[in-house]
């Protein structure tokens, strides 16, 4: 019996005629921490805007527990938490309001709430400043608070898209933590990034997309073993290796 | 329906807390009463001063025009990049888009209880018992201005074209409207002009229910305002689009 909790099956999204995502298929098992990386206008977002249902997907299917996301939707979304790359937080909310009104929207009421807020802004250390405006917070608060956002409800699969773009190296290490964390206590993480050495600490799988295909899905170890005899240590030597070192500016 | 309430509070918080609204809702038409109030004086009688007409056919013209201000509302969203949180939640398009509506609705009305209330109290006006009656008539104009907002915003593909002109309609209509001077004719033409504005309608249905004692054209409008809501709602929900809000 597999142990899938996602299984991406064939996935197809085209814009004006271009295939983004072209047949994409992967598994997620329960407790994974997947990096799933891949230079600009390789298709990760748009898979990921997919996979959260953000966008519709023109083919294919993705399967949530062995059942199909959109037939059952609403389940799916119970279980799911995103943290977007850009900060999706409310600037004239305090940290507070900003955690308990997005928790709310996961049907989640009175003291319930309440704890499940506090324990959101424990977890990433902003519970003494929960009454202050996120205007007043540094680059990695904010982007603390929109993890607190996006955990409040305990969701089963986290999908976090770029979570330490533009921090000092003191609140990405605060922020990797509290992934692992996160993992340990049961949640299972996609995890993008263009920082090779946060997805190599991280996770656990890396399934590397480029131009709207998967180039490559293995165990970081299996990862590490088959490219080492080509001289291939890091996994930003073998992401150069697969996708190449030409800019991609004019893709994105 | 279980998330409305938390969508909705939400909602009524940042209205209640939205410059544009509470500017455009209550200090601008009071400055437009006592600036074309006092500039006509001469013109008006005890009965009917000028305060109390441009009090009359402003309240309801600024509660039109209020339709882009909803229309920025439901990009709230769209603006605080937290449009992926309600897209991944489980809350459904009907949820989402009676917040965004009734949310507006009730601040907007509000700022019309209080625009005419203070101006009741200013210059002394007589609604001869209609003020709830013509309160519930523009709470339903605020109701149909949200709707069409709320569709603007959502549903509507090119939703900043609209906006560049959708000032110009409104205008035309508070012109024929009266709201900012009388306008009447003999000629049937443009009599029938006249009537193509909603303002005209909502003028006439205040001054007749206030001076003549007839309510009729007063409940008509209503009844005719809340179907324009309630059919621009309809349509929302039906070409609700995720992209628009994203």
């Amino acid at each position: 019996m597999s142990n899938a909790v996602l299984e991406v099956k064939n996935l197809h999204k085209q814009y004006e005629g271009k295939a983004v995502v072209d047949g994409i298929s992967f598994e997620i098992n329960a407790g994974d921490i997947i990096g799933f990386i891949g230079p600009n206008g390789a298709g990760k977002s748009t898979s990921i805007n997919l996979i959260s249902t953000i966008v519709e997907f023109d083919q294919g299917n993705v399967m949530y527990l062995g059942r199909e996301i959109r037939r059952h939707e609403k389940d799916y979304k119970k279980a799911l938490g995103i943290v977007p790359q850009d900060l999706a937080i409310y600037e004239d909310l305090n940290a507070y309001d900003n955690v308990k009104f997005f928790c709310s929207l996961y049907n989640i009421k009175g003291n319930q709430l309440k704890e499940k807020v506090k324990e959101a802004l424990e977890f990433v250390g902003l519970w003494d400043r929960r009454k202050e405006l996120p205007a007043k917070f540094s680059g990695g608060m904010k982007r603390r608070l929109n993890i607190a956002c996006a955990i409040a409800h305990s969701p089963k699969l986290l999908i976090m898209d770029e979570p330490t773009v533009g921090i000092d190296p003191q609140s990405r290490n605060n922020i990797m933590e509290a992934v692992l964390r996160l993992n340990k206590e049961g949640t299972t993480i996609i995890y993008t990034s263009h920082y090779m050495e946060e997805v190599e600490t991280l996770c656990n799988r890396i399934v590397l997309m480029d131009k709207g295909v998967i180039v490559e899905d293995l165990d970081k170890q299996v990862y590490k073993s088959k490219y080492a005899a080509q001289g291939l240590h890091s996994l930003e030597e073998i992401f150069l290796h697969l996708t190449g070192t030409d800019l991609r500016d004019m893709e994105v | 329906m279980d998330h409305f309430l938390p969508l909705l509070s939400l909602g009524l918080k940042r209205r209640s807390k939205d410059f544009f609204v509470l500017f455009y809702s209550i200090v601008f038409p009071m400055i437009v009463i006592l600036l074309l109030g006092y500039l006509s004086s001469k013109s008006y009688g005890n009965v009917l001063s000028s305060y109390h007409y441009y009090a009359i056919v402003t309240v309801p013209f600024c509660s039109l025009m209020a339709v882009s201000t909803v229309s920025y509302a439901t990009q709230d969203e769209k603006m605080a990049n937290t449009s992926l949180r309600f897209l991944t939640a489980p809350i459904t398009k009907v949820e989402l888009i009676l917040s965004k509506l009734f949310s507006c609705a009730i601040v907007l009305s509000l700022c019309n209880v209080v625009t005419l209330g203070a101006a009741k109290l200013l210059f002394q006006m007589d609604f001869k018992g209609n003020f709830f009656n013509i309160i519930i008539l523009l709470t339903a104009e605020t109701f149909m201005v949200s709707g069409i907002g709320v569709y603007l915003g959502l549903a509507f593909k090119n939703l900043n074209a609209v906006r560049n002109f959708l000032n110009l309609p409104l205008c035309i209509f508070g012109f024929l409207g009266g709201a900012f001077f009388p306008i009447g004719s003999l000629n049937p033409i443009f009599a029938g002009i006249i009537n193509t504005s909603p303002l005209t309608w909502v003028n006439r249905g205040i001054v007749s229910s206030i001076y003549d004692n007839n309510a009729q054209i007063l409940w008509t409008v209503t009844i005719i305002f809340v179907l324009i809501g309630v059919i621009f709602t309809g349509l929302t929900i039906l070409f609700f689009k995720k992209e628009a809000f994203k």
